[in-house]
């Protein structure tokens, strides 16, 4: 068990060691935890001001996200209990199976931590407002950690139970649909009882009944009785969930069934999917298990030959926008509306535009010979591989343009206003994202990867802050009538500008990059 | 013709490619050979332009990165990099349309039928086997009639009668007068194939082997050279 231990162990260090191997990652590793440190000592220094109402809308989020997550996990086809490296040593290794058991569970704490610290960071990052003090940060942090716990304890059950049992499959889905669809119902008819409304996300997480729901609710009832600081409360929910994990664990450390060829041939398959998810090939990874339509299609002339091709791909998997994509904007449109201010839905939708818009597809392209074999100038080849990135753009802004129309009576201007200032930040977070990759040389380490798209985002407001400064004290006082849709046309013209000069300056890659290794 | 000078390459600390010269003269089949991390994948790398590297290199007189050279020569990748939603056929007129030439269906066929996928022509990529993935990675090169070729590994993956064909393609192109620089481990199969030879050893050239005036066998050279197992 010594080696299994020391496998983990050394795995996990290797990791850590590789943001530290290079010097630039290194500094930007570090600047990047010091950003997340500094938010956390904000929140230590700041006055306290925890709000139940805002807090509520983050538990609210936060217990979604799981159920998602939850029943996706549970139901996905793509699992494997290691993957293929650990496979060869782990599995055919003299090893006795409750070694390898261990190992497994040992690899789902790992697995945990880098879970709760990646979901932590993005709370503080995305929501510091509404976490309010320290304390309660830690307090998600905390039920973060218990729940994902419990949720990969039950994964790796899950997966044993699948292979030795045959009509499990049905028996799991009759009895996820129960869990899950009850929870659903249950809190529907609790936020249809006061009708739905901003106050929805509060009513929901205050109520005592709800809370007693297994897995979910007790998850809802460790956050609210946290928040509340009645400790014996969380003593119980705390119990509770330990409780579920210690017995599944259990169960799972004592099983019969002999998994070791199923888990031998998905370690070789989920290795497959790991590798093309590492090197950013998410498109053919959303289309491994999609059975595609047949298209004809014609390609274009020169670069643009590269987005007549996506265009086929994304014609023949009928996925014109990410589901992933479309998650991200309707959960952030709902915390709009229950928060109710069209200033916070820009702000929602400027952070959807944050999060999904990411070098995946440019990353994917970079890793093939075509972009650099192709006879065309880089600066034209650049620009085309950006064009994914843009269909993204205008897909999420538009929609959250005519969102805005219908959730806060915006007028055709105002949402117009509204596109057009998105667009302005969205464009230069896409030259942002090639930047970042042409100085991390494709080493993914996701948070540096938004420290320095944040830092872009920042050095590129100031031209833009300048001028509307120094419009604003000459020629456009704030009180006339056109100020904003001007201020935005202006803001779009520079950040244009702007991102066209980065992107300039990062097409040169393509003459010659060490992503493609 | 290849023109390689004096380039270098590293990735990070490691010294892959040490100051490397080597020349692939057209109508010629010049090859590649060491033992494994020798720095022949990035040496081929480094001329297609995939990567940025220290030195000169150039490909019909063209600087390899500039656009004139680009269209002049097809890279097949030791590794098959196919859409996989594409099918075979359009992996063709994709690379056909991106280098601006007419999407030739006629020309197409006949490539197909050449190396026997001309019934694969509409599965997807994702769909094909290793070797015909390798295959129609090779076609993607050969749809351009480039004027050199760099071929990367090419026997990989490959049956014994698909190497027999690739070989004697690369020997028809060779008779065009088109310049093909390719490394490999399979020393056996190219002996009778070869023009030149470089060897590689620690990101260094150790030989330069002339056929013509070479008698021994390129097995014998190579060990006497580099004295270690392939």
């Amino acid at each position: 068990m010594n080696s299994l231990v020391y496998l983990i162990t050394r795995k996990t260090w290797g990791v850590i060691r590789g943001w530290y191997r290079k010097p630039l990652s290194a500094i930007l590793t570090s600047l990047a935890l010091l950003f997340v440190g500094g938010l956390l000592v904000g929140l230590v220094l700041s006055p306290s001001r925890s709000d139940l109402v805002d807090f509520s809308i983050v538990s609210i989020l936060l217990t979604g996200v799981f159920v998602g997550i939850f029943t996706f996990s549970l139901l996905s086809k793509n699992k494997a209990l290691v993957y293929q490296n650990d496979a060869s040593f782990v599995l055919a290794g003299p090893f006795s199976k409750k070694q390898v058991l261990g190992y497994v569970l040992m690899n789902d704490v790992t697995q945990n931590i880098w879970m709760t610290l990646i979901f932590s960071s993005y709370i503080l990052i995305f929501s510091r407002g509404a976490i309010g003090s320290i304390g309660n940060f830690f307090l998600v942090f905390f039920a973060i950690f218990l729940f994902s716990g419990v949720m990969l304890i039950c994964t790796s059950y899950d997966y044993v139970l699948e292979k030795g049992i045959a009509k499990y499959s049905i028996i799991k889905k009759i009895g996820l649909t129960l869990l899950v669809g009850g929870f659903l119902l249950f809190a529907f008819s609790i936020a249809m009882r006061s009708g739905i409304d901003i106050t929805t996300p509060y009513t929901l997480f205050s109520d005592g009944y709800l809370h007693w729901y297994p897995v979910f609710g007790w998850f809802l009832g460790l956050l609210y009785h946290g928040f509340m600081g009645e400790f014996v409360m969380v003593v119980l929910y705390v119990f509770l969930l330990a409780l579920l994990g210690a017995v599944v664990g259990w169960l799972f450390f004592n099983t019969k069934i002999d998994f070791y060829e199923a888990a031998m041939m998905d370690s070789q398959r989920i290795q497959v999917i790991v590798d093309k998810a590492k090197s950013g090939n998410t498109a053919d990874l959303a289309m491994m298990n999609k059975k595609l339509k047949s298209k004809q299609g014609k390609f274009s002339s020169g670069a643009l030959a590269i987005w007549s091709s996506y265009v086929l791909q994304m014609r023949k998997s009928n996925q014109f926008i990410k589901i992933g994509d479309f998650i991200f904007f309707s959960m952030y449109t709902a915390i709009a509306y229950f928060t109710g201010s069209l200033e916070s839905y820009i702000m929602m939708i400027s952070i959807v535009v944050f999060i999904t818009i990411n070098s995946d597809a440019l990353t994917y392209e970079l890793k093939r010979p075509y972009v650099y074999l192709i006879p065309d100038s880089s600066f034209k080849k650049m620009l085309v591989l950006l064009l994914p990135m843009m269909y993204r753009m205008v897909i999420i802004t538009v929609l959250g343009g005519v969102m805005s129309m219908v959730m806060f009576q915006q007028t055709i201007g105002g949402a117009l206003f509204f596109v057009l200032s998105l667009w302005g930040i969205a464009l230069v977070l896409i030259a942002g994202s090639v930047f970042t990759l042409k100085v991390l040389k494709g080493n993914k380490n996701p948070l540096v990867e938004q420290l320095i798209r944040m830092l872009i985002i920042a050095i590129a407001l100031v031209p833009s802050i300048v001028l509307v400064v120094g419009l604003t004290l000459t020629v456009l006082p704030l009180d006339s009538p056109n100020w904003f849709m001007t201020v935005s046309i202006v803001v779009l013209m520079i950040n244009s500008g702007l991102s066209l000069g980065i992107v300039k300056l990062s097409s040169n890659m393509l003459e010659g990059s060490d992503m493609f290794v | 013709m290849i023109v390689v000078n004096k380039i270098s390459k590293k990735y990070g600390k490691v010294l892959a490619v040490d100051n490397v010269s080597l020349q692939a003269q057209p109508g010629k089949i010049t090859v590649l050979l060491g033992p494994n991390g020798a720095g022949k994948s990035t040496t081929i790398k480094s001329i297609a332009g995939l990567l940025n590297f220290d030195g000169d290199i150039y490909v019909n007189d063209y600087k390899n990165i500039s656009v004139e050279a680009k269209r002049s020569f097809g890279y097949v990748s030791e590794v098959p990099m196919l859409y996989d939603a594409l099918t075979v056929k359009e992996h063709l007129r994709f690379v056909l349309k991106s280098y601006k030439k007419e999407e030739d269906l006629e020309k197409i066929e006949s490539l197909l039928k050449q190396f026997n996928l001309a019934d694969h022509q509409d599965k997807l990529a994702k769909e094909l086997s290793k070797g015909m993935s390798q295959k129609l990675s090779f076609l993607c090169a050969l749809i351009i009639e480039p004027q050199a070729l760099l071929v990367d590994e090419p026997l990989l993956g490959l049956d014994p009668q698909a190497i027999e064909q690739m070989l004697q393609t690369l020997v028809e192109l060779k008779n065009n007068g088109v310049s093909i620089l390719l490394s490999t481990h399979i020393i056996d199969m190219i002996q009778d194939f070869y023009d030149e030879a470089y060897i590689m050893d620690q990101g260094k050239i150790v030989t330069h082997i002339i056929k013509e005036e070479d008698t021994l066998p390129l097995k014998t050279i190579f060990f006497e050279q580099v004295g270690k197992i392939l």
